[in-house]
């Protein structure tokens, strides 16, 4: 029977190859959807493990001054720490980069509560110590086209980080480089960004290193630079932004510190924020969509096998008046159709590679979605497979009772 | 080969159409039958239950002394692998597979069978057709398709061959062929069963049988 099996697939080569074209596409869009949502959930898991820090807020109302905003938020429970985001986080020029691509460096700060672990070399230790992100986002450069620099190669190096000290006389003139001061780091461990809740251009120091150093190189403004009664002017005329970096306790807490901060009018803004609900939404709509064309392909499927057996009635009637009984009559028309859908799966698998490989290129260059890598889930693979066996086996058992009846109205007609 | 007291009806529309009634006949190796008689008597209806493609719906239907009606689809389509071959009139080869391809459909399954291919051909060489084997049939004409379907039936080398109007698309001179190697086949003891509306085939039979008012009836 094989051997009539495999006469009759290189004989049918166009309705073969109709049947292989559909199924590897509804095959590989399975393939794919699985892979991608599997992958997104692995990242996702893989960023709220126990060492994924999200507990970083950034806040602002602009009715209040900043001692106002600190005193209201250091009321609301789990705020662990406060600090106005202008006095800790500054930007700096690195001395003689020699045209590497490592020109400018960007550093925040760390305390206590908020540390990122370093995943190569050491945790800072020192006040000269910084820690970067692994690839750390080069400045000047966001979105889909952010360019990275791999600071492996910085590692364990040291670094000069120069700042200039502007004096501001008038608002709207440019400001006047009347000093520039140089810091010396050293580079001592590397951080997982995507476990780190920011974005990935900040190198870490301690905070009153940086807050120092910001305190030193602070512009300075002439006595009649502000207007009377200024408050904050965010922009970059002025330098100033006036957010506050609220660090939460824990990562759980940090929905109910945001809606305290709603409550006493504050704007908010979470670097990562995890919306569970939108995500199991998005899970369950993804299984039923999943299941949906798994059970509409098995539908179509089997009457794209009927239909197929009509089409072959003669010759299907001409085996039984052979000999051949309903069961292997069946299973050729079904072994046909696995064969060719075997081929379909195992290349729809190869093809589902060459997706993933170019959309994680497009990944790769995006800050945001550092860390989420599409594999393929091969547990799932086969699992779907599995399923798709288990169709075959309800087909072989409808296909059998439709040829039973199939041949006999043949052989009344006869 | 024996058939008593066997029945059949259709159901159409509701009514019920009495095809055979009470028939009874036995067949014995080494003749040749022929089945003669209008259209629409009951002589396909006859062979297929003859072949065991249709059941009776009484009766009792033997071969070699076996009762075959209470058998399952298995064992009768081991029965018709081994023991029947047939042919049509309209050939019924399957139009994708080279003419040896098609003599080896019966022997797929056949588990005592080896070296199909060449069991094929020497069939096809039987019937004149050894520089056909690997033509397909459409590049066949009507004679050397209808020998083609000869050979199928006689892969298996069955005890009994049926054969439904097999010169009803030929001509002439192949319809003489095709009697010539059916009647061949009597020599080798077969039993050979030949519906047909064509006046040759009483030439060639040994018994001639007609269906009237649903009885089988012996013409000569």
């Amino acid at each position: 029977m094989k051997n009539y099996i495999i006469l009759s697939l290189k004989n049918n080569k166009l309705s073969n190859f109709f049947l292989f074209i559909c199924l590897f596409f509804v095959l590989l869009i399975i393939v794919v959807l699985t892979n991608f949502k599997l992958s997104f959930y692995k990242y996702l898991t893989y960023i709220t493990e126990n060492y994924y820090d999200a507990r970083k807020i950034e806040a602002v109302n602009l009715d209040l001054t900043y001692e106002e905003m600190e005193t209201q938020i250091r009321q609301i429970d789990h705020v662990a720490d406060v600090f106005f985001f202008n006095d800790y986080r500054t930007g700096f020029d690195i001395k003689s980069s020699n045209e590497s691509l490592l020109e400018r460096m960007y550093v925040a700060p760390a305390g206590e509560g908020y540390m990122p672990q370093a995943i190569k070399g050491k945790n800072i230790e020192e006040e000269t110590d910084l820690i970067c992100p692994i690839k750390l986002a080069n400045s000047g450069t966001n979105g889909f086209n952010t360019e990275f620099i791999n600071m492996e190669d910085y590692l364990g190096k040291n670094i000069t980080l120069t700042k200039d000290v502007y004096y501001l006389e008038k608002m709207g003139q440019e400001p006047v480089v009347i000093e520039t001061k140089e810091y010396q780091f050293k580079i001592v461990g590397l951080y997982d960004y995507s476990a780190f809740g920011d974005e990935p251009y900040y190198c870490y120091t301690f905070k009153d290193v940086i807050g120092n150093i910001v305190k030193e190189t602070n512009p300075i403004y002439a006595e009649d630079y502000w207007p009377d009664n200024y408050l904050y002017e965010s922009g970059p005329e002025t330098g100033i932004f006036p957010y506050i970096d609220i660090i939460v306790d824990k990562n759980e807490n940090v929905s109910y510190v945001e809606n305290e901060l709603e409550k006493l009018g504050f704007q908010h803004s979470t670097m990562f924020f995890i919306d569970y609900e939108f995500f199991d939404t998005v899970n369950i709509l993804f299984n039923i969509v999943l299941e949906f064309i798994l059970i509409i392909f098995g539908l179509l499927f089997y009457t794209f096998l009927s239909k197929n057996m009509k089409k072959r009635y003669n010759e299907l009637w001409i085996l039984k008046a052979i000999g051949y009984n309903d069961n292997q009559i069946t299973k050729i028309v079904l072994y046909n159709a696995f064969i060719i859908f075997c081929i379909s799966f195992f290349l729809s698998i190869i093809f589902s590679l060459i997706i993933n490989y170019f959309i994680n290129a497009i990944l790769s260059n995006n800050a945001q979605l550092i860390g989420l890598v599409i594999k393929n889930n091969y547990l799932a693979i086969f699992l779907i497979f599995i399923a798709f066996i288990l169709e075959f086996v309800w087909f072989n058992y409808r296909l059998k009772s439709k040829v039973k009846v199939l041949l006999r109205r043949k052989t009344c007609e006869n | 080969m024996k058939i008593s007291n066997i029945s059949k009806s259709y159901y159409l529309n509701g009514s019920e159409i009495s095809i055979l009634k009470n028939a009874s006949f036995e067949f014995k190796k080494g003749n040749f039958y022929a089945i003669i008689g209008h259209s629409g008597v009951g002589k396909s209806t006859l062979l297929n239950i003859l072949g065991l493609l249709d059941d009776i719906d009484n009766g009792e239907y033997l071969i070699d002394e076996t009762p075959v009606n209470e058998l399952n689809d298995k064992e009768k389509s081991e029965l018709r692998l081994y023991k029947f071959g047939f042919v049509f009139q309209s050939f019924y080869l399957n139009p994708r597979l080279k003419a040896y391809e098609n003599v080896m459909i019966p022997m797929f399954i056949n588990k005592k069978k080896k070296n199909n291919k060449e069991e094929a051909i020497q069939l096809l060489s039987k019937f004149k057709l050894e520089n056909r084997i690997n033509h397909y049939p459409r590049e066949l004409s009507g004679g050397e398709q209808q020998r083609v379907s000869l050979a199928r039936a006689l892969a298996n080398d069955p005890d009994i061959i049926l054969a439904d109007e097999p010169t009803g698309n030929l001509d002439k001179e192949n319809e003489k062929i095709i009697f010539d190697e059916l009647k061949k086949l009597t020599k080798e003891n077969k039993i050979v069963i030949v519906v047909s509306h064509n006046e040759i085939v009483k030439k060639y039979a040994d018994v001639i049988l007609t269906i009237k008012d649903g009885a089988l009836l012996k013409v000569n």
